[in-house]
């Protein structure tokens, strides 16, 4: 069951309304208290990991129920470079652009391949997964279920980086209590689902 | 959120009630402004009835546990819930924060 979407303006009486409708949505669901929390949790570190890794502050939220899942869906527009694709896609679980439907997501799927680290030389690996109509971000897979933050890489790291690595302690709470992580990009409509499941 | 101040020496604790959160954590971080106003002080956060907080609390506590190392005083933080546990551990911060 879709639940209403909730617009996103970047403002924080807005984020807190939706924020709200989100911890009620969990409860209703049937999550006890604690996990209706990190269902409030994975909601607003997903606002945030929006913001601070592809600088997208307004768009829609909302809650779909499917059976024991629980996704929260982060909807924006917006004309990300190449970069800032790959690294909205490396939060996803598996590491891939989910967008392969229509049109739209082969031009997209293109659009990661051309972009991607990997378009050198023949690599059978690589034109396999073309061939399946996917594409393999090889270099920038991190080991999943380790925190992508740590202090002491904040304290190696000159200042004007530190805003850099302290963007990952949204990744690192989003990956530890995130059932599935999906991303979808086709052009300029972005999409990240966060699912958490009744256990 | 409700931040309650208590000073006893150069010991402050700061005992926050409610979400440490995107809405809140600037509260916390006005708070710790003054509190760094003083002389070397010791910091003592009571997170008993904090139900929850999220990167943007653990920023501000990060970069209260950094100036407290550069004073070289102490900095802990005590009856944190369930949920505030996981997130530390979640995040790395348990291993660079004394939390009891």
């Amino acid at each position: 069951m879709k639940r209403d979407a909730l617009k996103l303006d970047g403002s924080i009486t807005t984020e807190e309304r939706a924020l709200d409708g989100i911890e009620q949505g969990a409860i209703s669901f049937g999550f006890d208290e604690k996990d209706a929390a990190f269902a409030r949790l994975l909601a607003e570190e997903a606002i945030a990991a929006f913001s601070s890794l592809i600088g997208v502050k307004s768009g829609f939220i909302w809650v779909e129920e499917k059976e024991k899942d629980f996704e929260i869906h982060l909807e924006a527009n917006a004309d990300l470079g190449s970069d800032e694709r790959k690294t909205l896609i490396e939060l996803s679980k598996n590491k891939k652009n989910t967008a392969r439907k229509g049109i739209l997501g082969k031009i997209s799927s293109f659009i990661d391949y051309i972009a991607s680290d990997s378009v050198v030389g023949e690599n059978p690996f690589i034109f396999y997964e073309m061939s399946n109509d996917m594409v393999i971000y090889s270099s920038v897979i991190t080991p999943s279920g380790k925190a992508a933050w740590s202090m002491k890489d904040d304290e190696k790291k000159p200042a004007d980086e530190k805003e850099e690595v302290l963007k990952d302690i949204e990744k690192s709470i989003i990956e530890k209590f995130a059932d599935d992580i999906i991303v979808s990009i086709a052009l300029k409509k972005i999409e990240l689902i966060i699912k958490k499941s009744k256990k | 959120m409700e931040i309650k101040k208590n000073v006893e020496g150069n010991i402050v604790t700061l005992q926050l009630k409610g979400r440490l959160d995107t809405i809140t954590s600037s509260q916390l971080e006005e708070e710790l402004e003054d509190v760094f106003n003083e002389e070397k002080v010791e910091l003592i956060f009571d997170f008993s009835a904090l139900d929850y907080i999220s990167s943007s609390g653990l920023r501000v506590l990060l970069s209260a546990q950094k100036k407290i190392n550069a004073m070289e005083t102490k900095m802990k933080i005590i009856g944190a819930n369930e949920v505030v546990k996981e997130i530390f551990d979640a995040t790395g911060f348990t291993k660079i924060m004394d939390l009891s």
